[in-house]
């Protein structure tokens, strides 16, 4: 069956396995807005075939990346998940931001200093457990992080160096309110678009500039070719939340629970750590197809910051609508 | 294409769905002119009018419905004697109840989720979601009602002229 | 339940609805619902994925220029350029024909709907030709079939759905690739009228002095600059495709309202309640034609059709010319977003994996959805043609022969040279 659950024994499934004893069938059905080319479809393809090995193929499952189980529209994805027409949802941590507005805190600009910041503050016990109670209260399985990607600045006009330089450029901006806020806090002018109306506009000048991760849109959507310059600000992190529809955990036997959790365990490092490479080769790429990167200095680091980061007071307006105690716990745990 | 000449009455649904369009006409025109003469873009457009656009198809289609403005493929059922189309129109409506009550379980079942888990959208200063996909079964319901009205009115009017063609 | 077995149920039933007369929108939706139940799918997926279909933004331009359309139908802009073509041709064999086929293409360049394009211009031009002395038949299907370039010339609604389906596909691009095309089939069109013409004894108009040209060119001038400031403002950069459509309706109502004063306050009802009915019937087939799009591709229907397709031939003219005619065929029994929806997902991949362009391939699809307007039964332009010439539907369809064997070679001439679609968007850098 697609989609939905499927408890009933196969009567041929009877042969001698690892897992002896559990009659547990299920094929996952996974879906992510990203397209084929990045690391966490190919990930997520070799953990359901051990996962299919591990179990005598008990459990199996299936990728469909670009929201195809949504008709396209990654909102779509994201209820379906939270209904159980979709297992498993791997997205962008916004995404959720619906159903779990803090969701959206994790992306909050100049919030990490560097991986390592954000991966101790993610990992952090409390910040786990604060997101796997409200996700089950919205009827979400937190299973915890993958990556999706630094987002980097990149515009048409120039060389942004000083976040004043962002003055009165048109900047599409995706990600929620909280970025968009550090945006207008450096006095750029946010456009708002879809993503798939943006490469014409950028390449017409409808909008002057974007964010995106490299690894992400920028070449994803072949937006280097409409693109002049890139800051290299590594300033907003995209993590992905990967959640299973609640229910459907609920019902796994706590045997097969296990064997997924170290699954999820062993995959997710492997696809950050391959993700980090990705980034790296993707930064090369763009710049032989013309792009000039600027990489920014700490001390320039350090000025962006006081503009868009956490502790900005435009942005800060806007932190204060969320839950004021994670805010502080997810802050502290950068520390 | 009716012409407008005399002083037309509209149902419900055509009032609101010619002001929605209207609405979503001149903020996406509005996010033009902003962009341009005040160097300020509006921010909640794209969303406002991704929530309102999925109206014009669900609070439209019964509009489509009772203006019999559903294209369909007429090759055989033109073949048939004029006293048997009502049939061909009752099958139509029954075809459209049956998908229509499915859309209005579902697009219920959506609602009160959106409602139960208070389900917000960011970009429109998080506006609960139900007030807009409740368009859903709302416009379901509206087109069971307009699909029977159809075919009662096919009965009534074919019936008596049916008659009249078998007097002659 | 192999994909195949899928595919024959799912069309199997949604042909049955359609020929018992159900609406093409509720069989759509009521064979993929049947579909999901029989496969053991969640129903629930259905409603979503209905609202998904319709809630893309990219698709707000439909309604928008269909709107943009209806005012201008009702600004009197349409006898003023008629007048102005009509002193510019003169004396040629046909010359009225002539002109109808050169508005009427022009009008495409406003227009992003075939129907629409019927009803703006049939009843200004079918008339016309008829006092002339032309047979009405053929003068309608004059107007049907160059209504049918509506969706070539930017801007088009065909496009823009296409656009949505084949992911990657540009709208600015699509636009930009459909004029030449578009512009093709006019000439095309007038060969064959003047040719008709000929045979027939049309005779030709009086050419107007240069002064009365002129005038007349000033009185359409507001007219003529519509398509520049369209296309003029998405390839200038100054907005999107959908600002466009939103940008078109509001210097529609300004020609209306403000200039030729043929707009009052009680027409602005009329022109939106129309403008929703039309909008919400393609909306309508696009939510269920969106849902069978998705079962299509994600119970695997579209893989097994790209490997019996790339299974017919190795020679690749052969399986585009079988791709070309599968399109044309779908023409006769579907509406353009059916066909875009439902055959775009099952020949892309065969398209791309040969190694063609995706843009030129919209130019393919749109040119089939453009003669599948004139081939009955399922026909959007030929119904609202034959109303207004006041002719039967076998008289205007006898009529329509020409046009369509006309309409098939320059879809042929296209799909073998791709170039003449590329050329512009190649210009533009785009
Ligand atoms: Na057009
Ligand atoms: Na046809």
């Amino acid at each position: 069956g697609c989609g939905s659950a499927n408890t009933d024994s196969q009567p041929d499934s009877s042969s001698p396995s690892a897992t002896e004893g559990s009659s547990f069938t299920h094929e996952f059905q996974l879906t992510t807005p990203l397209g084929d080319s990045h690391t966490a479809v190919q990930i997520w393809t070799d953990l359901f075939a051990e996962l299919e090995e591990k179990t005598d193929g008990r459990l199996t499952g299936k990728v469909f990346s670009n929201s195809q189980l949504g008709g396209g529209n990654m909102n779509t994805t994201v209820d379906m998940v939270q209904k159980g027409t979709i297992d498993i949802g791997v997205f962008g941590s916004p995404l959720l931001g619906g159903y779990v507005p803090e969701f959206r805190v994790p992306t909050t600009a100049f919030l990490f200093d560097d991986f390592e910041t954000a991966d101790k503050a993610l990992n952090d016990e409390a910040v786990m457990n604060f997101y796997r109670e409200k996700s089950g209260e919205s009827g979400y399985y937190f299973m915890g992080w993958m990556e999706n990607s630094w987002n980097e600045i990149t515009n048409n006009k120039k060389e942004l160096i000083l976040p004043e330089d962002m003055q009165g450029l048109k900047m599409r901006v995706a990600a929620g309110d909280i970025v968009i806020a550090g945006f207008q806090a450096a006095g750029a002018n946010v456009v708002d678009m879809s993503l798939n109306e943006l490469y014409t506009a950028l390449q017409q000048g409808v909008a002057d500039g974007q964010e995106n991760g490299v690894s992400g849109a920028i070449t994803a959507n072949k937006l280097y070719e409409v693109q002049k310059y890139m800051t290299y600000t590594q300033y907003s992190y995209s993590p992905f939340a990967v959640v299973m529809n609640k229910k459907l955990w609920d019902e796994i036997p706590a045997d097969d629970q296990a064997i997924l959790t170290t699954l999820f365990e062993k995959y997710a490092p492997m696809q950050i750590q391959q993700n980090r490479e990705s980034m790296e080769e993707n930064l090369e790429f763009v710049k032989s197809e013309g792009m000039i990167v600027h990489v920014m200095t700490p001390e320039e680091r350090e000025q962006w910051k006081a503009v868009m980061g956490p502790e900005a007071p435009d942005v800060q307006k806007v932190l204060d609508t969320y839950d004021q105690d994670f805010v502080k716990m997810l802050i502290d745990a950068t520390h | 294409m009716p012409k407008g000449k005399t002083k037309t009455k509209y149902s419900p649904e055509e009032y609101i769905v010619a002001i929605v369009m209207t609405l979503m006409l001149i903020l996406c025109f509005a996010n033009v002119l902003s962009r341009y003469i005040l160097h300020l873009p509006l921010l909640f457009t794209d969303a406002l009018l991704g929530a309102l656009f999925p109206m014009v198809t669900f609070l439209g289609a019964p509009i489509v419905c009772m203006r019999k403005r559903n294209p369909a493929f007429t090759l055989f059922s033109d073949m048939l004697p004029r006293k048997h189309q009502k049939y061909v129109e009752l099958l139509t409506t029954i075809a459209s109840v049956i998908l229509f009550s499915f859309l209005l379980y579902y697009g219920t079942m959506k609602t009160l989720d959106y409602y139960q888990y208070n389900t917000t959208i960011n970009a429109l200063n998080n506006a609960p979601r139900w007030i807009f996909s409740v368009c859903i079964p709302v416009g379901a319901l509206l087109y069971i009602w307009r699909t029977i009205q159809v075919s009662v009115s096919a009965f009534k009017e074919r019936t008596i002229s049916g008659a009249e063609e078998d007097e002659r | 339940m192999s994909a195949g077995t899928i595919g024959i149920l799912l069309l199997g039933i949604f042909f049955l609805l359609m020929i018992l007369r159900i609406p093409i929108a509720i069989s759509l939706s009521l064979a993929s619902i049947i579909t999901l139940l029989a496969t053991g799918m969640a129903p629930a997926m259905f409603a979503d994925i209905m609202e998904a279909s319709v809630s893309s933004t990219a698709l707000l331009a439909i309604p928008f220029f269909i709107i943009a359309g209806n005012i201008i139908n009702h600004s009197g802009i349409s006898q003023r350029i008629v007048r102005f073509v009509e002193l510019l041709i003169g004396p040629i064999p046909g010359g009225l024909a002539i002109v109808s086929v050169i508005v009427v293409t022009f009008w495409g360049a406003i227009s992003g709907s075939g129907p629409a394009t019927v009803v703006a211009l049939g009843p200004v031009l079918i008339p016309l030709m008829v006092n002339a002395g032309y047979n009405k038949a053929f003068a309608a299907s004059i107007i049907a079939a160059a209504g049918g370039i509506a969706v070539v010339i930017p801007p088009s609604i065909t496009f823009i759905v296409y656009g949505v389906v084949a992911e990657g596909a540009s709208v600015g691009k699509l636009f930009a690739a459909g004029i030449l095309p578009g512009i093709l089939m006019g000439l095309a069109f007038c060969v064959y009228v003047f040719l008709y013409s000929v045979r027939h004894g049309y005779k030709g108009q009086v050419r107007g002095s240069r002064k009365e040209i002129f005038r007349a060119f000033w009185a359409s001038f507001l007219g003529l600059l519509s398509p520049v400031i369209i296309l003029g403002g998405i390839y200038g950069g100054i907005f999107t495709p959908t600002e466009a459509a939103a940008v078109a309706a509001f210097y529609s109502l300004f020609i209306g309202v403000v200039a030729y004063r043929q707009i009052k306050r009680e027409n602005f009802m009329p022109v939106m309640v129309d403008s929703a009915v039309d909008s919400a019937m393609i909306l309508l087939i696009t939510a269920g034609a969106g849902v069978m799009a998705w079962l299509v591709t994600t119970t695997g229907i579209a893989s097994a059709v790209t490997t019996l397709l790339m299974g017919i031939s190795t020679n690749q003219y052969i399986i585009i010319t079988v791709i070309f005619f599968i399109l044309v065929m779908a023409g006769f029994f579907l509406d353009g977003i059916s066909i875009t929806y439902l055959f775009v997902p099952l020949l892309l991949p065969a398209v791309m994996q040969m190694g063609y362009d995706i843009t030129w391939f919209g130019v393919i699809l749109v040119v089939a959805v453009s003669i599948g307007m004139i081939t009955p039964p399922v026909a959007a332009n030929i119904y609202p043609a034959a109303q207004i010439a006041g002719v039967s539907l076998h008289a205007i369809s006898k009529q329509i022969i020409g046009f369509l064997i006309t309409g098939i070679i320059v879809g042929l001439l296209l799909l073998y040279i791709p170039q003449i679609s590329l050329l512009i968007p190649n210009l533009l850098g785009l």
